[in-house]
């Protein structure tokens, strides 16, 4: 047992509780409140249009309930392990900056993503793509200036692609 | 009705068309960590606004396209394009190695071409008659098909079993967004009106598959500093020649039958078909030491083997309107999108559309192999474009995309969200397959769920006292738990066995 490990089961035990959480929201709220069933269907039909859902919430239900009480046994197991092996007290490997950032790097891309849909919304196409593909690059420590030609390059054909070939309106 | 088929399937325009598909598959196809889901996904995009037609031929060249495209990585650098060509690195990469990159190229793609048509050939034959006996079916039986297809992208999910249910569920319970077709009450809506429609599958697909890859590229890209260009074998021209390959003639049909009959399974595909077809070509073929260290046969097979379910793949999805995996997930939103339902009701409506669409994929085959010999040498330098640069170019595309599926920006905000989810999904092992797929068959699951609780007075014995059902619910669950019922069974086996030895 190693402490990677031993962090795995624990992710995996926090995973299926916040499924849990999230089904049992879905359950309690979600399908009650967002789904109203219409009086004709509570009086003749066995069907409602809150059956699926619930059937699928149950599925679902099941499934997390399942899930806890496996990654549950399996997350104690490990800190056993872990506890009698004594790896729990090793000290961490010291991370570099690039590795902390590394970790981000999905969320920062994500977030100019966002950005970059929020700009659509409120100004078109055209600004915020010019504005989105150096920042990406940026982030990335792209350094070939030709790089920077390409995508724009690209994304100017495939913007004439959509707005002249096949006549989309893109704002 | 040949000609008709053929004057309305061969136009210019539609020639082109499969054409264009067929070369952004092999495009992305060779692209090193794009699959082949995220190439259909993406040129899907481009289907908004042609008629159905030619967005199928589209598709349909993509996908043919990748599926070969993901061989030229596998030969030169060492990576398969695509999880497809995960068995043509074996001896792809060595013949390479050994300077001769071309005729493992070109070996690749008469194996490609070749189990291509045979599918095709067999789908144009088969399908026909599989409608015909769809047509025979109830609501209950329709049900169990739902669940089958269900099932068989479950088990696709290895040991998360479990996660790939979750999956699927939440795919179903999406599904369910928008007004219920026979209240019109609102479902799941959070008062946004313009879910009225429910979600739009392929915008779903795009976020999921797409945007979700280009996160985990950027990560890739971050990590490794890669805005250098790919280290690649030479490549040296081929020598091989139509018939050389012909001494590989029963491979070829091994490999063609194999992965015929796989495809037409859902839940499997072009990466299970090239496994096995590779392994059985290694145990029937008199050279079995030389694979592994470069020998065209085990490209050959390779390659056949996951080109021959293309057509296959198509017969569940045309005749039952039930996506087999996500590839024909993502056709079968293309379709929806386009207004036409799959289904047995296809075949016996007199229409030839889908007559055409099976004989465009024989025709798209041909294009494969032509535009394979052509431009081998440039495809061949498509595997050296740097991941750097393609991560805004996707973003771009997805963005512009999603906004084309709806003609509005709604769409992009729904694009955003299952790119979050995707990665999330993906960052904690939960499949995404059974996620689309369930998006897809959702409609079809409920409306035959309901259909059938009312047909029996709302008791679930309709579905385990019809003999037909029941024996498609009872191999769904099999076909999908095989593995953990084959760990019962040997337990089983083994506890008689030591007791009998006490």
């Amino acid at each position: 047992m190693t402490k990677a490990q031993y962090r795995k089961a624990r992710e995996e035990l926090l995973v299926m509780l916040v499924c849990t959480a999230l089904v049992a929201l879905l359950m309690l709220y979600v399908i009650p409140v967002l789904i109203r069933v219409p009086a004709a269907a509570l009086k003749d039909d066995s069907f409602t249009p809150r059956t699926f859902p619930y059937f699928l919430g149950t599925i679902m239900a099941i499934c997390v309930l399942i899930g806890d009480v496996k990654t549950g046994v399996e997350f104690v197991r490990a800190r056993r392990e872990a506890l009698a092996c004594g790896c729990l007290k090793e000290a961490e490997p010291k991370k570099t900056l690039h590795d902390r950032i590394t970790g981000f790097i999905p969320w920062i891309v994500y977030a100019l993503v966002v950005l970059y849909g929020v700009g659509i919304t409120r100004i078109g196409f055209v600004i915020p793509t010019v504005l989105m593909i150096p920042a990406v690059l940026l982030l990335l420590r792209c350094r070939k200036w030709q790089y920077y030609l390409y995508v724009y390059l690209f994304a100017g054909g495939i913007w004439v692609v959509f707005r002249y070939v096949l006549h989309v309106q893109l704002p | 009705m040949l000609g008709q088929i053929i004057s309305q399937a061969l136009t210019l325009h539609n020639v082109l068309i499969m054409n264009l598909g067929i070369t952004l598959g092999i495009v992305i196809g060779a692209m090193p960590g794009l699959s082949l889901t995220f190439a259909v996904t993406v040129v899907l995009t481009l289907t908004y606004g042609m008629d159905s037609m030619a967005g199928m031929y589209l598709l349909l060249g993509t996908y043919v396209g990748g599926m070969y495209g993901g061989s030229i990585t596998a030969i030169l650098i060492n990576t398969p394009g695509t999880s497809n060509a995960a068995a043509t690195v074996f001896d792809g990469y060595p013949l390479a190695q050994q300077g001769r990159a071309g005729d493992a190229l070109r070996a690749a793609l008469l194996a490609s071409t070749i189990g291509g048509m045979f599918s095709a050939i067999v789908l144009l034959f088969l399908a026909p008659q599989v409608a015909k006996v769809v047509l025979l079916i109830g609501s209950p039986e329709y049900f169990a098909l739902c669940v089958f297809g269900m099932l068989a992208a479950i088990s696709t999910a290895g040991k998360n079993k479990l996660k790939g249910l979750i999956s699927a569920a939440l795919g179903l319970l999406m599904s369910t967004v928008g007004l219920d077709h026979i209240y019109g009450s609102q479902r799941l809506m959070f008062g946004n009106y313009k879910l009225m429609g429910g979600l739009k599958v392929s915008t779903c697909m795009l976020g999921a598959y797409a945007l979700t890859q280009v996160l985990f590229m950027a990560k890739n890209v971050y990590s490794a500093h890669r805005d250098e260009r790919a280290q690649q074998v030479k490549y040296v021209k081929s020598t091989l020649r139509l018939r050389d390959m012909l001494k590989y003639w029963k491979t070829l049909l091994r490999s063609s039958l194999i992965g015929t009959v796989i495809g037409a399974i859902p839940g499997t595909g072009g990466a299970t078909s090239a496994m096995f077809c590779y392994n059985e070509a290694r145990r029937a073929s008199p050279n079995a030491e030389n694979f592994g260290k470069g020998e065209i046969e085990g490209v050959v097979a390779a390659e056949c083997g996951n080109n021959a379910v293309t057509g296959a793949t198509m017969i569940p999805m045309l005749t039952l309107g039930i996506p087999g995996d996500s590839l024909t997930a993502i056709m079968l939103g293309a379709l929806t999108m386009q207004g036409i339902t799959p289904g047995s009701q296809l075949f016996s409506s007199g229409s030839i559309w889908v007559y055409a669409i099976m004989g465009g994929l024989l025709v798209i085959n041909i294009f494969l192999l032509l535009q394979g010999l052509v431009f081998s040498r440039g495809f061949a330098n498509i595997s050296r474009v740097p991941m750097i640069v393609m991560v805004p170019c996707i973003i771009a595309v997805c963005c512009m995309g999603g906004f084309a599926i709806g003609n509005t920006t709604f769409e992009v905000s729904v694009l955003i969200a299952f790119g979050l989810l995707g990665y999330l999904m993906r960052r904690f092992n939960f499949p995404i397959p059974p996620l689309t797929i369930g998006l897809v068959l959702g409609n079809l699951f409920e409306t035959n769920l309901r259909r059938s609780l009312v047909l029996s007075g709302g008791s679930a014995s309709i579905f385990f006292t019809r003999p037909v059902c029941l024996l498609i619910l009872v191999l769904s669950v099999v076909f999908a738990f095989l593995p953990e019922i084959k760990d019962i069974v040997a337990k089983i086996k083994a506890s008689r066995a030591g007791a009998g030895a006490r």
